[in-house]
């Protein structure tokens, strides 16, 4: 390893000789470089660090009439009525739970998918599959609960045909048992196909001479998914996986906020929903803050711990 | 589609009650003080109106007179004496196509525009720029301004160059925060605190102009068509004593439930009057088939679940079935003073009792709690239920629930219900505060009295009332472009109008009063549902009370109360629950609120 370093260097020396000169001789050499990319940088400075700083309202009580200056400075007392209210404990469990079903259920269907996807013969069909299976990914989450209302609801087609026969109408959509589990139905409804995208691009990466060789050896559709179809996006599933962790605080909150009454806080009270209520709505941007603070601090965590899993398991990880 | 059908259900705040005890309370002269001030009707003749010559604001004025009436003992802002009894008014009584409301708050018919009288005397502006922030009542987006001859019209009448911007009811909160962030709010802002009680707080920081000097005693007068609100008005809308914003007067009604009378007239009890009559016709309207198809597809009661914010739902606060039990909402004042919160009374736990029988029996709406707003007033003027929770305001106009319903099934009859009541006596009614939103100066702008001044005046001139020259300007726009006269003189709004028009002039306007030309029997039907409404109203003793936990917690406590009543309702908790709601709401803040508004009551 040491060698292939100290070799790079020696290769790196020979071609460009002047690396010893001052930082600023070097910088102007390369002033058509640090040109081009000054646009990106002053947008990712301006857009996406300097924000970063109105985090300190989180230590605020916020006002925005008296505005960053004059607001007073409250110390750690937005995150400890965080963490002291009593609903706070409810809404962390059933995000988790929200989260880690959609991660086991609806993360691996994409995949499925695409597989399937890219196994069709007719590029027509396929391409006419795929128009289909993005569409739901455009519809407005409000629509989509309407759709399942439609069908699912009291006054649903299901319970209407039900009704008809004299029967004793479902209780689905405010069933608190059936929240969670429509939640990642819903989420698989609306995504998967729109999640297909990535693998399908990862799939097109993979050398079709090694499914020849598999044929001509003999191997099954499933032995050719399973060694060489799985292993050449692996790394694509492992990248999303690990960035998918950094959003398991994070379930999306108009889908849970216009289903959350029918089935009540207990079984639907997130932590979007949870920052809605006690936040947002009071006009306490400070409260608001400390809690996306805390959501980013967890997603952080999670992304470099599983990172550094995903290294430690031979794989190349984000960084 | 008024806005006030758009207000959040059963929602309630300090504001929302109005005290309607006959002895205290000075009386919203009805739309007929306006045709008191028109020179030419005989306006001497009302037996209880007083008519005087009160020229405000100078010789300039035409406004010749403003007759109020008001309680005894109560001097109205326009410096009119006043008079005991009825609202009739001197117009009224002389029989121009009027129908008077006859008794307090209750507004009066209008089968004819009156004749046309100018309500202001001098240019609002003074050639300035204005900016106004509102949000949206609903109305079509406007045509630009160098399209839109309304626009370049009112700025002409205003003298100023109106810079409007409207915002969905939606995102209104969140586009305050902003602007106040930005310390730049523009002249005039159009804030409901029900809707954002945030504003509350910025209210104690001194982000808007204290009013209270130009809007009280004499200096009003220099205001005319403000100066014709009710006092009550004034003082319903100020906090702490002091008047942040110029209140948009409605009437003095908030919700009940608007019903289906020709559903209940086939089974021989369109009025029901007990809580047992009213569950029969429930159970008649689920399993009788009411709307005669064959089909077992209608059912009770139904409401939206997805109310506004801050609000309690349909479900934790029922205002018929509350009312039918006498719940004291929001509020109770006890004998030494102190304050009872309305879920801690033993009247809160019949009423859920109740509500959970209806609930059980399958006789609401079973997708109540998830469907919006307008999937809610879409089911119900399509047939799916005989009662909807909603104002007097959501009846009237081609939009409104009775003519919508119409469209459906031309024999519907879309009424309010006669609240019924637990002994068989009228039940309550929980008033509202006659106003929705208040029009606020910013307190940059309100360094200069000239200017607070300037933009008052132009308010006052969006207040110009009904009848007058300015009033038919800004609500029909201009004849020939905006609205065409129909042969019996009442103006009709083109499709242009609309577009023209829309939000324009939200900012602010006067007394409402009932004119429906294209509807005969609509004026009727809304005034007898304000007088039905407003014969047995509870007053809510801390409606002008002010506590800053309630301002900070509202949100919370109205999500633990909702949480929980929703819970006990549809059955997925026992009944039992609610004693830990109530110590939960106490815990959380709800003893604080109650002690600070009872501070607050004894001053």
């Amino acid at each position: 390893m040491k060698q292939i370093v100290s070799e790079k260097k020696s290769l790196l020396q020979k071609t460009t000789p002047k690396t010893g000169a001052p930082l600023w001789q070097r910088m102007w050499r390369e002033r058509w470089i640090y040109l081009l990319i000054t646009p990106g940088l002053i947008y990712f400075v301006v857009f996406q660090y300097l924000p970063l700083l109105g985090n300190l309202i989180a230590f605020q009580d916020f006002s925005p009439f008296l505005g960053f200056f004059e607001s007073p400075w409250v110390g750690l007392d937005n995150f400890a009525r965080l963490f002291s209210d009593p609903d706070v404990g409810i809404a962390i469990s059933n995000t988790l739970i929200i989260s880690l079903l959609q991660i086991i259920f609806a993360f691996p269907i994409p995949i499925a998918l695409a597989i399937m996807l890219n196994n069709m013969v007719s590029d027509k069909a396929r391409r006419f599959l795929q128009s289909i299976l993005y569409l739901p990914h455009f519809i407005s989450w409000v629509i989509i609960i309407s759709i399942f209302q439609q069908i699912l609801g009291g006054d649903g087609f299901i319970n209407n045909l039900i009704r008809g026969t004299g029967g004793q109408p479902l209780d689905i959509m405010s069933n608190p048992d059936f929240f969670k589990p429509l939640v990642v139905i819903q989420v698989v409804w609306k995504d998967s196909g729109w999640g297909t995208i990535i693998f399908l691009a990862a799939l097109t990466a993979i050398d079709l001479s090694l499914y020849e060789a598999a044929v001509i050896d003999g191997a099954n559709k499933w032995r050719r998914i399973w060694h060489i179809t799985l292993p050449g996006i692996r790394s694509t599933i492992i990248l999303l996986l690990v960035l998918r962790l950094g959003t398991i605080l994070n379930t999306g909150f108009e889908q849970i906020f216009l289903q959350r009454n029918a089935v009540g806080a207990q079984a639907a009270e997130v932590l979007d929903t949870f920052v809605y209520f006690r936040g947002v709505q009071a006009g306490d941007w400070g409260f608001s803050t400390a809690v996306g603070l805390v959501k980013g601090l967890v997603g952080l965590i999670l992304i470099l711990g599983a990172n550094k899993l995903a290294r430690k398991f031979g794989e190349e990880g984000l960084f | 589609m008024s806005e006030e059908a758009k207000r959040p259900t059963s929602s309630f705040s300090r504001r929302r009650f109005i005290r309607l005890a006959a002895a205290t309370a000075a009386i919203i002269p009805a739309g007929g003080v306006i045709l008191a001030a028109c020179g030419d009707a005989t306006s001497t003749t009302g037996a209880a109106t007083t008519t005087s010559a009160a020229t405000t604001t100078g010789a300039a004025t035409t406004t010749r007179a403003t007759a109020t009436t008001a309680a005894a003992g109560t001097t109205a802002a326009a410096g009119t004496t006043a008079a005991s009894g009825t609202a009739t008014t001197a117009a009224a009584a002389a029989g121009t196509g009027v129908i008077p409301g006859g008794a307090p708050g209750v507004p009066d018919i209008y089968k004819a525009l009156p004749p046309v009288f100018k309500s202001t005397a001098r240019l609002p502006g003074n050639g300035k720029a204005v900016k106004v922030t509102v949000f949206s009542s609903g109305q079509p987006t406007v045509k630009e301004k160098s399209q839109n001859k309304y626009w370049q019209e009112l700025e002409k009448r205003l003298g100023a160059t109106w810079d409007v911007t409207i915002i969905p009811n939606s995102s209104y909160p969140e586009k305050l925060a902003v602007l106040s962030a930005s310390g730049d709010m523009g002249d005039l802002v159009l804030v409901d605190l029900n809707s954002t009680p945030d504003q509350n707080k910025l209210i104690q920081q001194g982000a808007y102009t204290d009013l209270t000097p130009y809007v009280t005693g004499e200096a009003l007068k220099e205001f005319p068509n403000l100066a014709k609100f009710a006092p009550q008005l004034w003082k319903n809308s100020s906090i702490r004593g002091k008047n942040y914003g110029v209140p948009r007067p409605r009437f003095l009604t908030s919700t009940g439930t608007l019903w289906r009378k020709d559903w209940a007239e086939k089974f021989g009890n369109p009025n029901p009057k007990t809580p047992d009559e009213f569950f029969t016709m429930l159970e008649n309207f689920t399993n009788k088939d009411p709307d005669g198809d064959g089909q077992k597809n209608t059912w009770g009661l139904g409401d939206s679940g997805i109310s506004g914010t801050n609000a309690f739902s349909s479900l934790a606060a029922h205002s018929t079935v509350m009312g039918m039990f006498k719940v004291p909402y929001p509020w109770r004042q006890n004998s030494d003073g102190s304050l009872t919160f309305f879920i801690e009374t033993p009247e809160y736990k019949t009423y859920l009792a109740y509500m959970n029988k209806i609930w059980a029996a399958g006789l609401y709406y079973p997708d109540t709690l998830t469907q919006t707003g307008d999937q809610n007033r879409n089911n119900f003027v399509s047939g799916k239920y005989g009662g909807i929770t909603d104002t007097v305001t959501g009846i009237p106009n081609a939009t409104g629930r009775r003519a919508v319903a119409k469209t459906f099934n031309p024999n519907a009859d879309v009424v309010m219900l006669p609240p019924p009541g637990v002994d068989g006596s009228q039940g309550y009614h929980y008033g509202g505060p006659g106003f929705y939103a208040m029009a606020m100066i910013p307190s940059k702008v309100g360094k200069d009295p000239e200017r607070v001044k300037e933009l008052l005046r132009i308010l006052d001139f969006f207040a110009a009332p009904f009848g007058s020259e300015e009033y038919i300007f800004i609500n029909y726009g201009i004849e020939g472009v905006d609205h065409t006269k129909q042969a019996d003189g009442s103006p009709v709004v083109t499709d242009l109008g609309k577009n023209e028009i829309g939000d324009l002039p939200y900012i602010m306007g006067p007394q409402p009063v009932l004119y429906y030309p294209a509807f005969p029997d609509q004026g009727q039907i809304v005034q007898d549902a304000v007088k039905t409404l407003l014969s047995n109203v509870y007053v809510n003793p801390a409606l002008t009370a002010f506590s800053q936990t309630w301002v900070s917690k509202q949100s919370e406590l109205t999500t633990v109360v909702n949480d929980a009543a929703n819970a006990i309702v549809t059955g997925r908790q026992p009944i039992n629950t609610l004693d830990k709601l109530i110590s939960d709401w106490k815990s959380r803040g709800g003893d604080t609120v109650a002690k600070e508004f009872a501070a607050s009551i004894k001053g």
